[in-house]
């Protein structure tokens, strides 16, 4: 007998070995199977195994499963290290000083310092995201970076009292370099704020501590080995339960056809017909994978949608009202055109729409929202602009034409009529999308899980009333 | 046909086998080779369920089976609707 045949031959239970077992190896040694015969065995093994195995049983195996599973891909994941600092910022010390908003005056540290320019050299001068900007773009690169700095306003407790302070956090995959990045940043801004507190007057600038310097990082903040641990074990139960449910569905029910591999344990002689009434639930099953399957094709098939969004502030507040007026001009039919023209938008439809259709979509594909943004927090109000469209660079791109021609229409307006005036400034600038916003598709998914389900349960009611 | 419960009990309608007779015997008169695997699962579900047992006394590694009443009266069960199936289908093809 084929040492692999062998092999086959003992993953069959040990109960059906004691009683099959002698039998078996005879018929193996006379029959002597080549690869398929052994695949069958192993097949017949497979089979024997899950169908005699007690729920309990099962149960614990899928769980083991899922958690090995789970532990094992934790092994593939790369660990990344988070290192952090405190700085506590004191707003101005001398009489007559004015109140400033620690938040805002974050905000307007932070711009500096993560600015694209200053980013990009700190990942130069450390050599960071080496592999990431040899096979991302150079934009895409620096999002991940901004995502993995984390800045978060929280009080920090000196001396038994609360002063304003900030975190500084950087996430990567070396902790020395991870904690030699925030060293860095922490340094820049001491450096900005000292800049800044020299532009400003005495009684508005801010004076940075460091109250705890950059950690090196000593365990990884990814992968998160107990939360994959659960997820795995969590996954491995559902689908056991699944699995056994779907067993104790089979044993109930007789199927179609009177196949009497499937014919349930007490089933009497001669039985193979569908019992009147009876449910079945193959619609059900089939229904809902084929939704999901559906669900799926819709999810990845369907063309992205990516949204850029830039926020900006207009002060007075009474500028606000004039916002139809100043969109309307900045985003004129002729200023949308030339748009279109220069950066080769909507080529698709522009081959089978008029120029009107294309223009009506574009400013379908344009929103502007009042938003409570950072500086809308502190009492000037702001509004978001944001574009809509298939690719997300050219999202960004445009977004921030359409920026640049509200500011050129807002000193247009400014200068015909100076008593009317309002400031515009950019808070945010165009982001550039990193996922679309359409389809959503875990949400597409569900749907079409949802609707097969649906469907399945309908085509099961009307088999067993037509059965009844 | 390739129901391999179907196939072992119409086997066995003839008389006593081991698992490699039933194998050869299922293949001269279905032309289906069984894989090993195969014809045992289907000879325990057809054991589970009393449609076949061992035969009694075997001091041989290769076990004979037996079909029981039950498995006999089940089998013409299921040959009875297998023929009237193909009649039916015979005859439409001849009328076509």
């Amino acid at each position: 007998m084929h040492p692999l045949t062998k092999f086959a031959s003992k993953l069959y239970p040990r109960w059906w070995r004691e009683r099959y077992g002698d039998e078996f190896a005879a018929l193996l040694e006379d029959a002597r199977p080549g690869i398929s015969g052994t695949l069958d065995v192993l097949k017949g093994a497979l089979t024997m195994q899950f169908t005699s195995t007690s729920s309990v049983k099962m149960l614990l195996l899928c769980s083991l499963c899922g958690l090995i599973v789970a532990l094992s891909t934790t092994l593939f994941l790369t660990p990344k290290y988070s290192s952090s600092a405190v700085i506590n910022i004191h707003p101005p010390q001398v009489a007559g000083s004015t109140q400033i908003d620690i938040v805002d005056r974050i905000n307007e540290l932070s711009n500096k310092v993560l600015s694209r320019t200053e980013l990009m050299t700190l990942m130069r001068n450390l050599g960071l995201y080496r592999e990431e900007r040899q096979r991302m773009p150079l934009e895409d690169v620096l999002e991940q970076m901004k995502s993995d700095i984390r800045i978060s306003a929280s009080p920090a407790i000196v001396g038994g009292r609360s002063v304003p302070a900030f975190e500084l956090s950087f996430t990567y995959r070396d902790p020395a370099v991870a904690s030699k990045v925030v060293n860095t940043l922490v340094g820049q801004f001491l450096y900005v704020n000292l800049e800044t507190a020299q532009a400003q007057t005495q009684s508005s600038g801010t004076t940075l501590e460091v109250l705890d310097p950059a950690s090196k990082p000593e365990r990884p903040v990814f992968p998160n080995r107990t939360a994959i641990a659960f997820a795995g074990l969590g996954g491995g139960v559902l689908v056991g339960g699944m699995f056994i449910l779907m067993l104790q569905f089979r044993r109930r029910l007789q199927p179609a056809g009177g196949a009497l591999a499937e014919l349930p344990e007490d089933a009497p002689a001669g039985a193979g017909v569908v019992r009147p009434g009876a449910w079945s639930w193959k619609p059900l099953i089939f229904g809902a994978a084929v939704g999901t399957l559906a669900g799926l094709v819709a999810a990845y098939c369907l063309t992205s949608v990516y949204a850029s969004n830039a926020v900006l502030s207009m002060e007075p507040r009474e500028g606000m009202t004039r916002l139809s007026e100043l969109s309307a001009q900045a985003f004129s039919r002729q200023e949308l055109s030339d748009l279109i023209r220069s950066q080769n938008l909507y080529a698709g439809e522009r081959a089978k729409m008029t120029t009107e259709e294309v223009l009506t979509q574009m400013r379908q594909n344009i929103r502007i929202t009042a938003v409570p943004a950072k500086a809308g927090d502190s009492g000037i109000p702001a509004f978001a602009l944001r574009f809509t469209y298939a690719d997300r660079f050219t999202a960004q791109k445009v977004a921030t034409s359409l920026v640049s021609k509200l500011l050129n229409a807002n000193l247009k307006l400014a200068s015909a009529r100076p008593e009317q005036a309002a400031t515009l400034k950019i808070l945010d600038p165009a982001s550039l999308p990193q996922t679309p916003i359409f389809p959503n598709r875990p949400a597409t998914t569900l749907a079409g899980l949802a609707a097969g389900t649906a469907l399945g349960a309908l085509v099961a009611f009307i088999r067993r009333m037509r059965r009844a | 046909m390739s129901d391999p419960t179907l196939l072992v009990l119409a086997s066995l309608a003839d008389g006593d086998k081991h698992g490699y007779a039933m194998m050869e015997d299922i293949e001269s008169f279905a032309q289906v080779r069984l894989g090993p695997g195969t014809l045992y699962g289907a000879i325990t579900r057809l054991e589970q369920r009393g449609w076949i047992k061992p035969v009694a006394g075997n001091h041989d590694r290769r076990q004979p089976y037996r079909i029981t009443s039950a498995g006999r009266e089940h089998l013409t069960d299921q040959l009875g609707q297998l023929n009237r199936v193909v009649k039916a289908g015979l005859s439409r093809l001849k009328e076509a």
